[in-house]
């Protein structure tokens, strides 16, 4: 039954979001010119819950890759398996966990309503046996050992593992050869009955669909679905880093660095808006410390950044490849330090904001980055395009006060170097 | 879709979708790849976006593209048959969506990128040669930290040995040095004057006076344009296998089937339907029994480069089942010879890539894609015409055009410390 129904509108275009007597969140957005559609039904579980109770019950502990694991599993069913049925429609489906959050989408040009029952079907209807579970372990053993020999990947896990001391945010999505072999079809059903429920749970999607005929059918074929309340594992992170720096070796051209600023978890979507300012103004090829990193050969053609967060962690991030990556992480973090003292100057103010509206309005352009954003929204609870109102309204002082705040000296750096 | 010739060698396609809040134009080069132009024509494209006369250097740029309201250009070399692609694309935003116009400033801003330093003998000063040539060596040498990039790297070079598509797009690096600014020039002079030359546009209208703008600017240039020649056919020769060992956790397999028959786009049909019937979707043979059922691999793909009847597959594996693997995949290909598959496979995968294609209709970018890649005909076809093309490939099509494949080459990286059993 709909409990809730509100609307929120940027730039043209208006998402619907319901909330069900159940707790499940849904959200519609209209295309009516697009030929294409994409959904995604996903719970607010990923590889950081290794700890949890059920309506008050136990606490159950769980092996480190288990969320990704059960994402796999739950593909298959009895009688067959859900890209089967995908396939006879066209569709093209996928999945995919985070450290908060795991998604199962599709995306079709045609048969959205088959489509849709589909994946309201498979993803309510889990299936684990011993013999599937035995099965999955070499194919996602594979895809661990492919991780292992991707250096992006290992830099930044290992940024994450010096940054956080006790958040699970520090365990790899996927675990261990050793850590997956632990997990049963019993510890599967039990993470699936506590973390599947809609309580827990969202829908979005952007397409031609109609979106009245679209809630309709899944209040229906939900209704009969039971929420249930979640403890989630109590831990104590400190504010600190953890540990300053991680070297690891391996078969790279040249050295890559991350280096993470350890930040405040406690975030408003007003200081989201700040921190995209900041870390995109650091980070812009238009930057003055853009430019002394290329004259010195400290940079290739661009410096990353990803403004980290969830609950309980948020870390600011920049990356890149340099041969001398001590001297890279000095510069960026003195030019921080400048930005704190002087404050950002309202040129530089005017480029980002413009740069950051105008991919605010890129991101419509796509079905799967405007589902992607509503996904962000359900799990953050932000209220959708709130971001992109405020950033039409932020100034300097809100931009270097949040500046103030970020304390540079709490740093941890990994970097991935050639073998000797 | 409107197609036209504007000139000997230069055609303009407009996408007009209504759909997007942004605009995306591409000017797209195709010229054939010959290996001491390739550090120079790969360095080009980079510092034409990297600086203008107006606009010398990255923070310039940069500045101008934020006041465009994050206007994105990029460029890009691609390897596509034995022709070399270099694209420069402008994405932009739409007047509709901000406080002041911007949008005639973006497109004489990509004019300017492209054309301006031709029109004022400006040439390429050493500074920004200099970063250039670091960033390129560092891109290129780059490629060894993506193991499954690699592989096919290595794999290509053996697979086209002798034709030019065996060379890295981007050239090696220690060629990348020597580039002189006069090599640089006379690229650049080969790009807007002898050049195959696509012009792509999709958004909601052309911008005013485009056509009429591209035609003036072109033939200011004083154009003589080279037809490209046809692609090599890759032969097919006895099978040759090259192990080379790194220190990796996991063996990459790169496995490539010559057919002895290419041709252009519509007439390649039948190996681009087999390739995906074969290892393209989660309905393939190659998903379904050499992942799902034996549980030896994340991925094993397979893809066809059609113009030369080539057809890759690609794998990431346990080192000790790589024998097993390459039995596999061949067992499954076996199976697609053989005719052993159903009527029911041949629609999941036609339902599936004329799903997977009309999707691309909301996509600038795949839109965009789809048109600069098919530069070979001298029209256009659209996205629906392409779907009922594939729909009208049949399954003795697909058991020919798998009949035809013989493995040619295997490629295999491995570490250093397990042998291979």
């Amino acid at each position: 039954m709909i409990k809730n129904r509100e609307i929120f509108s940027a730039l043209d275009e208006t998402v619907h979001k319901f909330t069900l007597s159940t707790g499940l969140e849904i959200y519609l957005l209209s295309k009516p010119t697009f030929k294409s559609n994409y959904a995604v039904f996903g719970t607010r579980y990923g590889s950081v819950d290794n700890r949890f109770a059920r309506d008050g019950g136990p606490f159950t502990d769980v092996p480190a890759g288990i969320a990704h694991f059960l994402e796999h599993k739950l593909f298959e069913s009895e009688d067959g398996d859900a890209f089967s049925r995908f396939s006879a429609t066209g569709a093209s489906a996928n999945a995919y966990t985070s450290f908060d959050r795991t998604c199962y989408l599709f995306n079709c040009s045609a048969r959205f309503d088959d489509n849709l029952d589909i994946l309201l079907d498979f993803v309510r209807h889990p299936y684990f046996t011993p013999e599937t579970v035995q099965k999955e372990q070499g194919i996602i053993g594979q895809e661990i050992r492919m991780y292992e020999d991707s250096p992006d990947w290992v830099l930044y896990i290992s940024l994450l593992k010096c940054l956080y001391k006790e958040h699970p945010v520090r365990i790899d999505i996927t675990g261990t050869a050793d850590s997956i072999a632990e997990i049963t079809d019993k510890l599967l059903y039990s993470c699936y009955d506590t973390f599947y429920n809609p309580n827990n749970m969202f829908i979005c999607a952007a397409g031609n669909f109609d979106i009245e005929a679209t809630i309709n059918k899944i209040d229906s074929a939900l209704k009969n679905d039971v929420g249930h309340s979640i403890t989630k594992g109590d831990f104590t992170e400190s504010s600190r880093i953890y540990k300053k720096s991680s070297e690891k070796r391996m078969t790279v051209a040249m050295p890559m660095f991350a280096v993470g600023i350890k930040c405040d978890p406690k975030l408003t979507i007003s200081d989201m808006v700040a921190a995209n300012v900041v870390a995109e103004a650091v980070s812009s090829t238009s930057s003055p410390l853009f430019t002394e990193l290329t004259e010195k050969n400290l940079i290739g053609d661009s410096l990353g950044y990803e403004n980290f967060f969830g609950n309980g962690f948020y870390s600011m991030i920049f990356d890149g490849d340099s041969f001398d990556p001590d001297a890279s992480v000095k510069l960026i973090t003195d030019y921080i330090k400048k930005m704190q003292k002087d404050g950002m100057n309202a040129d530089e103010f005017e480029g980002t904001r413009r740069r950051i509206y105008g991919n605010a309005v890129k991101h419509f352009d796509s079905a799967d980055d405007i589902v992607g954003q509503l996904v962000d929204c359900a799990v953050h609870g932000f209220e959708p395009y709130r971001d992109i109102k405020l950033l039409q309204s932020i100034t300097t002082d809100d931009v270097n006060a949040f500046l103030r705040r970020i304390d540079t000296d709490n740093i941890a750096v990994s970097t991935v170097l050639p073998k000797e | 879709m409107s197609y036209i010739k504007t000139a000997d060698g230069i055609d303009l396609i407009f996408e007009p979708v209504d759909s997007f809040k942004t605009k995306l134009i591409s000017f797209n080069f195709y010229t054939p790849i010959v290996e001491k132009e390739c550090p120079a024509a790969a360095l080009l494209p980079a510092l034409l976006v990297g600086g203008t006369p107006d606009c010398p250097d990255y923070a310039a740029v940069s500045h101008r593209l934020d006041m465009l309201y994050g206007a994105d250009i990029s460029s890009k070399v691609h390897t596509r048959g034995d022709v070399r692609h270099s694209t420069i694309q402008l994405s932009y935003i739409d007047d509709k969506y901000t406080s002041e116009k911007t949008e005639a400033d973006a497109v004489d801003f990509l004019f300017e990128v492209v054309f301006q330093r031709f029109f004022r003998n400006f040439g390429f000063n050493e500074k920004e040669l200099l970063r250039e040539k670091r960033i390129l060596k560092e891109q290129i040498e780059s490629i060894i930290n993506n193991k499954r990039a690699y592989a096919r790297r290595q794999a290509s070079r053996l697979i086209f040995k002798g034709e030019p598509s065996a060379l890295p797009v981007l050239g090696e690096a220690d060629t990348v040095e020597n580039v002189t600014e006069k090599e640089l020039i006379s690229e650049y002079e080969k790009l807007l004057k002898n050049a195959r030359v696509r012009v792509v546009v999709v958004g909601n209208d052309l911008p005013d006076g485009f056509e009429a703008k591209l035609r003036d600017t072109f033939g200011k240039v004083g154009r003589c344009y080279l037809p490209l020649p046809d692609d090599t056919v890759t032969a097919v020769c006895e099978t040759e296998t090259v192990i080379e060992k790194m220190p990796v956790n996991q063996g990459k397999i790169v496995l490539g089937y010559a057919s002895g028959k290419g041709g252009r786009d519509f007439d390649t049909l039948p190996l681009f339907v087999m390739s995906d019937l074969f290892g393209g979707g989660v309905y393939s043979k190659l998903f379904k029994n050499v992942r799902e059922k034996q549980s030896l691999c994340y991925y094993c793909v397979a893809s066809a480069v059609r113009s030369k009847g080539v057809l890759v597959v690609d794998s990431g594996v346990e080192a000790k089942n790589s024998d097993k693997l390459i039995s596999s995949v061949t067992h499954e290909l076996d199976a697609v010879k053989n005719g052993d598959f159903s009527s029911e496979d041949l629609d999941c995968c036609l339902r599936s890539l004329s799903d997977e294609l009309n999707a691309l209709k909301d996509s600038q970018y795949a839109l965009e894609a789809f048109h600069s890649s098919r530069f070979r005909d001298e029209t256009a076809h659209t996205i629906d015409e392409f779907i009922a093309a594939i729909n009208r490939v049949t399954a003795d099509d697909i058991r020919a055009a798998a009949n035809s494949l013989k493995l040619k080459t295997v490629y295999m990286l491995l570490p250093e410390t397990e042998e291979k059993k």
